[in-house]
């Protein structure tokens, strides 16, 4: 009995004689949701400019008061969570980055490797980021970007999130978390990220920015993203337009299916993309009879959007061939897992081997559906 | 000091009356019966204890009108006297012969009259126990929706013939024994005689012989005097008010243990798994059951984990919380002066100490003060700004999964545990809470219930596809062919299929 | 040999597999991945095939002499003084191997859950903590075992079935294209992680049916060898290989991928780090319950608890040595695989055969 009264009185002591080291009230943490990440130009201070945006909690609540509802702070550092520190000296409550959401890069510094490959790797490595933190580019300065105020101001997890992950409805933009980045650069060597654009009261998402090896290369449009989201599938929903007997045809695409196919020729290599959609008419003109209401019609109006989407594609394809030698429609991913042999031989000059890939780009479009009218 | 009776009836009562000196409830009854011989008879009783009406019509007057006594004559043999008297003329159900003056004062003092009769050396006791009692009523803790309504009383014999109106089989053993120096106290150890583990009717039973006390109060006495392990928090023995759930442990091959004065029954051995079910689990549809025993373990996880799981979250590990929860929460506490850990105890102790005043008071007193108490101390609390609103949720919550355990006891060990979880999360956060499951999973698998893991059949020792059907899940009546294994019932089969 | 305490079958099979599974669950993905990249699973499969004898050789001593304990049919067979020797290596192995497993906590602890908590604090309470269940006798353990088992499944379960939907299994592609040269290295480094099946020395001589043992024994090598295969494989199609070589605990990090929107709790990772924390006690208690009774039989004394307290600082001092990560995964690692290898390995194997020769001398 003595023994374990000693026990107790031991235990009891080592918990009450020590501190409670990780405790922090909620409310006295603040979450920033984005982060962004420029260039610094005045370069004496490090070479980052740092800006995070975080929300007053405040404002949130039962009864929000009327103060400002985003705080936005910005620094200049050596890294970006030395940025952080120099920030936690400017705000009465420590950063805590786990409800981080958003990582915007400035086109500037975008096109410096070694930066990126930094910012990156902080980000990958530290535990309590979340590795499911959306990537963007800003076209111009991602500082200019967060700070943009914009009408409809989404509070909880900022605007740029909201837009960002609200890609399921069309295929102009495709959004990248972290992993997804990391991830496809190991696989191709390239990755596509959302640009963000921001204009006076208003961000807008639209194509995308090429990285090839962290390194930012150039943009892409939307239809050249579009096209590139149709080979990875990765389109949910999307309306294509073509001209069909001199009107303009909508075809709303709900299911989409690509194939990559190899096939080695004497002259080289050749791949061989398939793609199959299938869909319903969204839009077409309204005539004094009902029109459609034959398979000829319908099978015309297919090989049309066929048409279209072929013509993109091929431009697309040219586009990442000739102009940016960016693989990034996945073609490396396909060939080191489907046809090993041949990727251990092409692996080490891949570089100069993808832009004479010969691509077949064979479209299949099925118009399941016609609407509720003829 | 006279230890057993005397022919002489005077010196017996003289007797009597040092033994029993400075007790004024004793009666002692002097009367003459015979006309041809007189006899010399008394009777003694405790005032209050016997039912005097029964004395007076049946033993008194019986004995007083009867003719054979009353041409008695000293013909025959004295003995046939107490034959006469015990075979012929009282007219009542019970009726003992003793010499021994101990075990007489023991009859006196439990309600039953003594008959001294002169020249005898023996007393008749006559069985007239008969006491101001509580009749039966439904039991006021475990109330069921359908199911039998009768509940164990204070009397020893009413609960006796309650469990064996359900038993009718000549195995059913009832043994009564009598605990406590001076108390006195009946224990009757109840079980099934070709169902009950051996080992476990020992082990009872040699654990009753051990019991060297002046006075037992209570069944929970009893209980904490036979337990495993007496420093637990945890209950090892299972008790209840209702005579239909001791009968169904018995046929489980368990052990029962009624004590008098108790209205509450104890059953050995009981595991985790038979203190978190209710009889109710067995009168309802299987559907229903099953669904409330997951209920209950959720609600059993809520009593104890719920406020220091807030702890931790909002103090230690914000980024488990949805973004916007977590922004609420940073919001609704902003004004908050106290760290989390101590709006938990501030709450957790108020809320202890309104169910406390609402025990103690009972009747719509109690009531009132529950929901007084809780509303407006809740509603003040928040309005100050003391503590936030998710707090008082959670409090809430924490205090009603409480109360969805069947078991009291159980209940109140894992409310007891709820305090240094707070302790362990408000200094380590989860990690504090997972040393605290440690240690607290080590104890419960440490423990036994009379040989019996307290954690059984989850245990596996001799687990069988059988074993599960009765733990979380309820089956139909239909799947329960054998008895629990855990037991280890001598007989196992309970039914045949159709 | 005492017979009061019984062990069931099942409960072999719970203790088995909780003792095994532990820090291996976290980090073999990736380690194997590192070796034998998309072929990983072969390396964790034959790894798990290769241990199939040396159970089979320990159900083998029991079932030569069956009515004694470990410890006496080791004097018995290879003479006290080289039974001992023998013994003092098995007991550095558990005291490592618990030393090890702390320290791993530790590091996660830190990482996940909190981070300027002293290393020191965590890696005593949790000593402290299982100091409680290494008191107990092996009925204890075996019940400790057989609950934890199902936590072990269900966390296994867990990680697989919420991981499925953002799973692309064409990042398993493509297979056996590693180099076969690779395959004993990677095999060598499986092999260890099964570890822990040492724990049937001490249980099998209380089991209730000792024929069956063998059975469960193995049936639990299947379980640990499935649950790291199919870890292996959603943590390889979640990430394709070259971030999962990146990665220190590619399961934890598995987790922290996964999103289910609303749902009350958002970044699982916190939840299942501390789930972890009861699969690692499942290895951490045995070996340290182990710890206490090889001392007990070397200086013979009637119980183990005595040693239990006095073996906490050595367990925590032992556990704090390694300087970095890198040390732990490396260094400490191959020290705890060696004495493994020499203690479990050789003494069961040369126990088995010297029993077995000495067996037919005596019926001849």
């Amino acid at each position: 009995m003595k023994k374990k009264t000693l026990l107790l009185i031991m235990v009891t002591s080592i918990i009450f004689l020590t501190g409670c080291w990780d405790m922090v009230e909620i409310n006295q943490r603040i979450f920033p949701y984005s982060i962004g990440v420029d260039i610094n130009e005045g370069g004496d201070e490090g070479k980052y400019l740092v800006t995070i945006s975080y929300p007053n909690v405040n404002a949130i609540g039962k009864n929000p008061s009327q103060e400002e509802q985003v705080y936005i702070i910005s620094t200049t550092a050596t890294s970006i969570f030395e940025g952080s520190r120099h920030l936690a000296t400017r705000v009465q409550y420590p950063f805590y980055f786990k409800h981080l959401r958003v990582l915007v890069l400035g086109e500037e510094l975008a096109k410096d490797e070694v930066l990126v490959r930094q910012v990156m790797d902080g980000l990958n490595r530290d535990f309590a980021i979340n590795k499911k933190v959306q990537v963007a580019v800003a076209e111009g300065k991602a500082k200019d970007l967060i700070e943009t105020k914009t009408e409809r101001q989404e509070v909880i997890e900022g605007t740029i999130f909201s837009l960002l992950i609200n890609d399921k409805a069309s295929a102009r933009f495709t959004s990248q978390t972290l992993t997804d980045f990391i991830k496809s650069t190991d696989a191709n060597g390239v990755a596509l990220v959302p640009k963000a654009i921001s204009k006076k009261d208003e961000i807008k998402i639209s194509g995308g920015a090429l990285f090839k090896k962290y390194k930012f290369i150039g943009y892409i449009g939307e239809l050249e993203n579009r096209a590139i989201s149709m080979v990875k599938e990765k389109v949910n929903r999307e309306l294509v337009e073509t001209e069909h007997n001199g009107v303009t045809l909508s075809y709303s695409i709900t299911d989409l299916k690509s194939n990559k196919k190899l096939i080695t020729t004497e002259e080289g290599m050749k791949i061989r993309i398939s793609i199959e959609t299938e869909g319903a008419l969204q839009e077409y003109i309204l005539e004094d009879r009902p029109t459609i209401n034959n398979d000829e019609i319908l099978n015309s109006m297919e090989r049309a959007v066929e048409k279209q989407l072929k013509k993109e594609l091929e431009k697309t394809i040219e586009v990442l061939q000739q102009k940016y030698n960016a693989d990034a429609l996945g073609i490396a991913e396909y060939l080191s897992k489907f046809h090993p042999r041949v990727w251990r031989e092409v692996e080490k000059d891949w570089d100069t081997i993808f832009p004479d890939i010969d691509f077949e780009v064979s479209v299949d479009v099925k118009m399941r559906r016609r609407g509720l009218v003829r | 000091m006279q230890t057993i009776l005397l022919k002489d009836l005077e010196k017996n009562i003289t007797t009597l009356k040092t033994l029993l000196k400075d007790c004024d409830d004793i009666v002692y009854r002097n009367i003459e019966i015979g006309d041809v011989y007189r006899v010399k008879l008394c009777f003694v009783f405790v005032d209050g204890l016997i039912d005097k009406t029964f004395i007076s019509e049946y033993a008194i007057q019986s004995l007083i009108s009867e003719e054979e006594i009353k041409n008695f004559t000293l013909q025959g043999f004295k003995t046939s006297l107490i034959d006469i008297i015990a075979k012929e003329s009282l007219a009542t159900a019970e009726i003992k012969e003793e010499f021994h003056m101990e075990k007489i004062i023991n009859f006196l003092l439990s309600g039953d009259t003594i008959l001294l009769i002169d020249g005898v050396d023996k007393g008749i006791i006559i069985g007239s126990r008969g006491w101001p009692g509580r009749g039966i009523g439904e039991p006021t803790t475990e109330t069921v929706v359908r199911g039998p309504r009768d509940g164990f009383t204070e009397t020893l014999k009413f609960n006796t013939t309650l469990v064996r109106r359900r038993i009718k089989d000549t195995r059913l053993k009832l043994k009564i024994r009598q605990i406590g120096k001076r108390s006195k106290t009946d224990v009757a150890i109840m079980y099934i005689e070709d169902i009950v583990d051996k080992n476990l009717l020992q082990e009872v039973n040699s654990r009753i012989d051990e019991i060297d006390i002046d006075a037992i109060m209570d069944s929970s006495i009893l209980e904490n005097l036979i337990e495993d392990n007496y420093l637990s928090p945890f209950p090892q023995i299972e008790n209840t008010e209702r005579p239909d759930a001791v009968a169904a442990s018995l046929y489980e091959g368990r052990v029962a243990i009624l004590v008098d004065n108790s209205p509450f029954a104890l059953i050995v051995p009981a595991t985790i798994g038979t203190l978190m079910q209710s009889s109710e689990d067995y009168y309802s549809r299987w559907t229903e059951s099953t669904v409330i025993r997951i209920l209950r373990l959720l609600a059993l996880g809520l009593s104890l984990l719920a406020p220091a799981l807030y702890v931790a979250i909002t103090a230690f590990h914000p980024g488990l919380l949805p973004t916007k929860l977590a922004y609420y929460l940073a919001a609704s506490r902003i004004n908050v002066p106290f760290p989390a850990v101590v709006e938990a105890f501030l709450m957790e102790i108020t809320i202890e100490l309104i169910r406390e005043s609402g025990t103690r008071i009972s009747g719509p007193v109690g009531t009132t003060i529950g929901i007084v108490g809780g509303l407006i101390i809740g509603q003040a609390a928040v309005e100050a700004g003391i503590v936030s609103p998710l707090m008082i949720i959670i409090v809430a919550a924490t205090s009603i999964s409480a109360f969805a355990i069947p078991s009291y006891e159980l209940s109140a060990g894992f409310r007891i545990c709820r305090f240094i979880f707070i302790v362990l999360a408000a200094i380590f956060g989860l990690y504090g809470i997972m040393l605290g499951v440690i240690i607290l999973g080590t104890h419960l698998i440490k423990l036994d219930s009379f040989g019996i893991p307290y954690t059984s059949p989850y245990a596996g020792l001799g687990i069988k596809e059988g074993e599960l059907k009765d733990t979380l899940i309820k089956a139909p009546v239909q799947e329960f062919e054998f008895r629990p294994v855990f037991t280890h019932p001598r007989n196992k089969r309970r039914m045949r299929r159709r | 040999m005492d017979r009061k305490h019984k062990v069931s079958n099942q409960q072999i099979k719970g203790l088995v597999v909780s003792m095994m599974v532990g820090i291996g669950i976290l980090s073999l993905p990736s380690v194997i991945a590192n070796i034998m990249a998309n072929d990983g699973w072969i390396g964790i499969l034959l790894g798990g095939i290769l241990n199939i004898p040396f159970i089979i050789i320990i159900n083998k001593i029991f079932q030569l002499y069956p009515d004694k304990d470990f410890f006496e049919i080791g004097r018995d067979v290879l003479s006290p003084v080289i039974f001992n020797i023998f013994l003092v290596g098995f007991l550095m192995y558990v005291i490592l191997l618990a030393s090890y497993v702390t320290r791993n906590l530790v590091e996660v602890m830190r990482i996940f859950l909190l981070d300027t908590t002293p290393s020191e604090i965590i890696a005593i309470t949790f000593i402290l903590a299982t100091s409680y269940i290494a008191r107990s006798e092996i009925d204890i353990i075996g019940r400790a075992g057989y609950h934890i088992y199902p936590i072990i499944i269900g966390f296994a379960i867990f990680i697989i079935i919420v991981s499925i939907p953002n799973a692309d299994f064409t990042n398993l592609l493509p297979v056996f294209q590693s180099n076969i040269r690779l395959v004993p290295k990677g095999i060598r480094v499986s092999f260890f992680s099964y570890i822990g099946f040492e724990i049937l020395l001490l249980t099998i001589p209380y089991a209730e049916k000792k024929e069956k043992t063998l059975k469960y024994s193995l049936m639990a090598l299947a379980i640990v060898t499935l649950i790291y295969i199919l870890i292996f494989v959603m943590a390889l199609s979640q990430y394709g290989i070259h971030q999962l070589q990146r990665q220190n605990w590619p399961t934890l990090a598995l987790i922290k991928e996964i999103d289910l929107p609303g749902y009350f709790i958002e970044n699982l990772d916190g939840v299942v780090m501390a789930f972890w924390v009861l699969v690692i006690f499942g290895t951490m208690g045995p070996a340290y319950y182990s710890a206490g009774k090889i001392l007990s039989e070397l200086f013979n004394t009637k119980t183990h608890e005595l040693f239990i307290i006095p073996l906490l600082p050595i367990i925590y001092i032992v556990s704090l040595i390694p300087q970095n990560l890198v040390q732990i995964n490396d260094q400490m690692v191959s020290i705890v695989n060696y004495f493994a290898f020499f203690s479990i390995m050789i003494m069961s194997t040369l126990i088995y055969i010297v029993g077995y020769i000495k067996k037919r001398r005596e019926n001849e």
